[in-house]
């Protein structure tokens, strides 16, 4: 018998990653609970020791898009305030430790899309997240770069917070409210639906921050790394990956879709331990 | 060193909060507008604040102080009765002003303090109207080029009391401010708009009356007895399909569907 063989053999399977869970919902009920409030603020009701902020105040990207501007002007996009520009820092601040941990952890819409996923995955079993066809999702995952450089051009030009009028986190928090856009909720129906189809649609294909927030993957401090030594090839991280990353194919995941979120590491869905893992620094 | 899911959910959240109570102890955490407009960069006015980004969110007092317009004056511009009117914000007008049929709201307050103030201000293709009092203010306090004043009479509200003929008048618009071509739509009469007080029996209290509604269409009143002469003469031009509402027409023409129901309702009501 060989030496290795026992380090080979799968020691434990843990089915999510709760911590995960829970702090997606901290954040997904905080946010619903302050736009809530910020109605209720509007007709002099509000509770008075919860935020009564309105959604662009709370929304990182809001300080992406006013960046031209406030460097040209001092000023920030109409509707959007000071603290976006805050979390906007934050967010990088965040981005260069572990890449989109804002994405995978904190983002209420993506926490939203997951939910509606466990609805798909009940219904279509292993054919979930593997609708669109390879050479097709490929080249369509940079669509959202496209998408990226057209809002910030634009609200440069306009000085108007375009992306309002066809934003789903908006419209999801909003719903019930005059401010939000026909064209948002529109965006935001077409995301459930495919949400029953493939994981995280709108974070794969058309999220402008997360397109952002993907770039600081590929010189972020942590990274990903699968150890090809004790690796038994089950595949377990690349069918928890959301985001359809072939991990098990990496010694070192540096995918501009990875959104951090530490499903497929041994602390979630690897089978063996301190296989596929958050690292900081250059070895384990 | 591995970093574990718990490692991982504790710096999200203490980056996250501590970012944000660092912020706010540092004063820079602000989830309300700055209530500060731009300034010109360039030009006579470089270093002036542009009435063009003038913000639904700012109030009354906001706008006094920064472009130093007195709050009496603006308080009869936009007919302001609150007691407060520092305090009043400019996003309430336009469902203040709704039943006048043409959109006056934050834009009209742009246009007023641009006049008021001689400030370079660029109307891109949308027609802004302001109330009568506004335009008399600004005749009697703002020097206005012919241009301008042209531009003023053919965007003031006319709330006239009596019913003329036609009543309702529409014609094409321009954005463009100059004498050939300027945009002319007045609403006369009816009990629907402010100050217009024609003295039409109120169909509410007239159990018999038929009413006109949202679901009324031209032939309803028809139907009722009301001649189609009556009507075309009302809404000055032929009678439209009759099975079309009244409400949808009124709307396609860019009218107030309010003032064209009271106007119409006192029709039905003569009968």
């Amino acid at each position: 018998m060989e030496l290795s063989q026992p380090a080979k053999k799968p020691i434990k399977r843990r089915k999510t990653n709760r911590i995960r869970a829970w702090v997606q919902l901290f954040f997904f009920v905080l946010i619903a609970l302050i736009s809530i409030n910020h109605t209720l603020a509007e007709d002099g009701k509000g509770i008075a020791f919860l935020s009564s902020a309105s959604l662009h105040a709370l929304c990182p990207f809001g300080g992406v898009v006013s960046l031209y501007q406030f460097i040209t002007t001092g000023t920030l996009v109409q509707k959007v305030h000071q603290s976006s520009l805050i979390l906007m820092i934050i967010g990088i601040v965040l981005a260069i430790f572990a890449g989109p941990v804002f994405c995978g952890w904190v983002c209420p819409l993506g926490t939203f899309q997951e939910w509606i996923a466990k609805i798909g995955k009940k219904i279509f079993k292993k054919r979930y997240n593997h609708f669109v066809p390879a050479k097709v999702d490929n080249v369509l995952r940079y669509f959202r770069y496209g998408v990226l450089i057209w809002v910030v051009f634009m609200t440069a030009k306009s000085m108007t917070l375009i992306f309002a009028n066809v934003d789903p986190y908006f419209a999801l928090f909003n719903f019930w409210s005059s401010e939000v856009a026909i064209g948002g909720l529109i965006v935001l129906g077409l995301t459930i639906i495919a949400s029953l189809f493939v994981e995280r649609p709108w974070c794969k294909y058309a999220c402008p921050y997360g397109a952002f927030q993907g770039i600081f993957n590929l010189f972020r401090v942590s990274s990903l790394r699968r150890n090809v030594d004790t690796c038994i090839d089950c595949k377990a991280c690349d069918k928890a990956c959301p985001m359809n990353i072939e991990v098990s194919s990496k010694t070192i995941v540096r995918d501009h879709q990875c959104i951090s979120c530490m499903e497929c590491t041994s602390s979630a869905h690897c089978p063996v331990p301190r296989t596929v893992d958050f690292v900081i620094g250059g070895k384990k | 060193m591995r970093i574990t899911p718990r490692w991982m959910a504790v710096s999200v959240v203490f980056v996250l909060f501590g970012g944000i109570l660092l912020s706010i102890a540092l004063g820079e955490w602000t989830t309300k507008s700055t209530k500060e407009p731009l300034k010109f960069t360039e030009g006579e006015f470089a270093g002036e604040y542009n009435p063009a980004d003038i913000r639904g969110s700012y109030t009354f007092g906001d706008v006094s102080r920064l472009f130093e317009i007195p709050l009496e004056d603006l308080a009869v511009a936009f007919r302001v009765s609150e007691p407060d009117v520092a305090a009043v914000s400019l996003k309430t007008l336009e469902e203040k002003f709704v039943d006048l049929g043409v959109d006056l709201g934050t834009s009209s307050v742009r246009l007023f303090v641009a006049l008021y103030k001689g400030l370079p201000f660029e109307l891109s293709g949308e027609d802004i109207f302001l109330l009568p009092e506004a335009s008399e203010l600004l005749k009697q306090k703002a020097s206005l080029s012919p241009e301008q004043l042209v531009y003023l009479d053919s965007h003031t509200v006319n709330e006239a009391t009596e019913l003329a003929t036609p009543a309702i008048q529409v014609v094409t618009q321009s954005s463009e401010v100059t004498p050939e071509s300027t945009p002319a739509l007045t609403l006369t009469g009816g009990a629907g708009t402010p100050g217009g007080g024609s003295g039409t029996p109120d169909p509410e209290h007239t159990p018999e009356a038929n009413k006109v509604g949202g679901k009324t269409t031209f032939q309803h009143l028809l139907d009722w007895g009301v001649k189609q002469e009556d009507i075309e003469k009302l809404i000055g031009q032929p009678l439209p399909s009759a099975n079309l509402l009244i409400k949808d027409w009124a709307t396609s023409q860019g009218l107030s569907f309010s003032t064209v129901k009271d106007q119409l309702q006192a029709l039905v009501d003569e009968l």
